[in-house]
């Protein structure tokens, strides 16, 4: 496990009588997708929450790249390299696209906190944005407030957001939700790209991508994991085809 | 009409005005002119709490009150010769203008801190009203503190003091009030231009988005109160030296409330919103209130259209947006 970028060793979340993690481990290893799946109510928005660190474990810890980080908050954890999206866009609709991925470059050099001098006069900053911008083909949209954008180029933008932190790892929530069959396919094969640059956390409700992307999957049924493994691994395992696939025809 | 040129319409007409008022002998309405400028620079205060960094702040007369209280009593003891502190050292009341501004705002940015590192635990309805009842702390303070006047406040028998200018004539009061003005709007454009106010403006709309970029949100929104309470202090400290006299009043709820409503008339987060709504609000004050005591009537009024039909406040109006806004 010397490869592994992020850990997650043991944690467990309650709330109240609800166990939502149990006992949950899992890692992601330099150069792979590991995707996280689960039906419905399987407690995956608390484990992103964990390692996001919005929700703070019960029990256990979390690493990234070595360090431990169970006791970071959601800023700290990103300024040390996670990168993040949302389920929901969480872009800022009033802001262009430009201003959205220079939003993030300033979260990257700690310029937050910078009152002095002009957020749009860097200009080494500019080729930047131009640069993820083209990566997710967001580049005819520049000087477009993302209000305006669809849903589709939306995910994109947030996926440039996430990509101009650089982070060594990305936790990407739900990435292709409410995109249609093209922008599914568009997206998989950015990032089956992306995964060369820094691993991915996948965590996906649309099959066919989670199979044709992820190097390993794990499956998480009522707060716990079930099973971790390839593809074939977890195509062919009983309990998941049981907890999970069953209940899904179409596979 | 650009926000730009909107906002240095509005500018420059403030100071031609009360020039022009000055030139036809007419000093009545320089005082009015240097009421709106010093109410307009509370509102710029406030407007970068409540405007960019969306912190809806029902408190802030609290920073305008201490403002006027540290002009006060500084005053108060310059005025008896006695000083504040006689002890290993000794500390004197002063009327200059060049101490006790800096003080207001100090002493004003200190309560801002305290106040809103508490405060910003909370969100929404709960930032409110823990605000508020702040507020009402310093009022119901200030009302105790019969050392300082108490109920009955603090009379400024002379206007203090500023090298070179004859503070006591409307014109060269004015003027001051209006240079510091100007100086709150550019402080806060400077600081809405820079990686902090970029981050600021998209807390209002979503903190998670800005935390996940790696800036601490709650940092971002401190540091905004703290200024916003800074500006609003210095508010406070000229409107002291405008009335020569300071009283609990000017802690009082109303006052928090009147200066939200500068903000939401002008247009919330438009840099010249706060001084378009001053302007508006002192003239209405100055012709309903001069045809009946119940003018407020009127305002709200107009607020309940402004907020019905125009939530960009007049500003909004007036601006024709074109796309995106760069705030």
């Amino acid at each position: 496990m010397s490869d592994a970028v992020l850990n997650i060793n043991h944690i467990s979340k309650s709330f109240g009588a609800v166990h939502a993690s149990q006992d949950v481990s899992l890692s992601v290893q330099k150069g792979e997708i590991h995707a996280l799946i689960g039906p419905n109510g399987a407690g995956k928005s608390t484990i992103i929450g964990q390692i996001a660190g919005s929700i703070h474990p019960d029990e256990g810890t979390i690493e990234l790249d070595g360090r431990d980080i169970t006791s970071f908050n959601v800023a700290q954890r990103v300024r040390l390299g996670l990168g993040r999206s949302f389920q929901v866009s969480a872009v800022i609709p009033l802001y262009t696209v430009e201003d959205n991925i220079l939003l993030a470059l300033l979260g990257r050099e700690q310029q937050g906190l910078n009152l002095f001098s002009n957020a749009h006069k860097k200009n080494a900053l500019v080729d930047e944005i131009n640069q993820h911008a083209t990566r997710v083909r967001l580049e005819n949209r520049l000087k477009l407030p993302a209000s305006d954008l669809s849903h589709g180029e939306r995910r994109r933008l947030e996926l440039a957001m996430a990509l101009a932190l650089k982070p060594k790892v990305f936790l990407l929530d739900e990435p292709m939700a409410g995109l249609g069959n093209e922008g599914a396919n568009e997206l998989t094969s950015l990032l089956s790209e992306l995964k060369h640059e820094a691993p991915i956390l996948l965590i996906e409700h649309d099959m066919d991508a989670v199979f044709a992307l992820a190097d390993r999957i794990s499956v998480l049924v009522y707060g716990k994991l079930i099973a971790t493994g390839s593809v074939e691994d977890i195509r062919n395992n009983k309990d998941v085809r049981h907890a999970y696939l069953g209940e899904e025809d179409e596979l | 009409m650009s926000e730009r040129q909107l906002t240095f319409f509005v500018w420059a007409a403030l100071l031609v005005f009360a020039i022009f008022a000055n030139s036809i002998g007419e000093a009545y309405w320089v005082t009015l002119a240097t009421r709106a400028a010093i109410f307009a620079l509370a509102g710029v205060g406030l407007n970068l709490a409540l405007g960019n960094g969306g912190m809806i702040s029902f408190g802030h007369a609290a920073y305008f009150g201490i403002g006027g209280y540290v002009v006060g009593i500084l005053a108060t003891h310059a005025q008896n010769y006695m000083p504040i502190y006689d002890g290993w050292f000794i500390i004197e009341g002063t009327q200059l203008m060049l101490i006790t501004w800096p003080l207001a705002v100090i002493i004003g940015g200190i309560a801002a801190l305290v106040v809103g590192s508490l405060c910003l635990r909370t969100d929404g309805a709960y930032f409110i009203m823990i605000t508020l009842a702040f507020g009402q702390m310093f009022y119901y303070f200030a009302i105790s503190w019969g050392a300082y006047g108490g109920e009955d406040g603090m009379s400024i028998y002379v206007r203090g003091g500023f090298p070179g200018v004859n503070t006591l004539a409307p014109l060269p009061f004015f003027l001051l009030s209006f240079i510091l003005l100007t100086v709150g709007l550019l402080v806060v454009r400077m600081l809405n231009k820079s990686p902090f106010g970029l981050a600021l403006n998209a807390v209002r709309f979503s903190p998670a988005r800005v935390e996940t970029v790696g800036i601490s949100s709650k940092q971002l929104k401190l540091i905004a109160f703290v200024i916003s309470g800074m500006i609003t202090a210095l508010a406070g400290a000229l409107f002291a030296d405008l009335n020569r006299y300071v009283s609990p009043a000017m802690f009082s709820w109303t006052i928090s409330g009147e200066i939200m409503i500068f903000v939401i008339l002008g247009g919330v987060a438009r840099l010249i919103g706060p001084v378009l709504g001053a302007i508006v609000f002192v003239a209405l004050e100055e012709t309903l209130g001069g045809l009946s005591e119940f003018w407020h009537i009127y305002l709200g009024l107009l607020l309940l259209i402004i907020v019905l039909f125009a939530k960009g406040g007049i500003a909004g109006v007036l601006i024709k947006n074109k796309g995106a806004r760069n705030v």
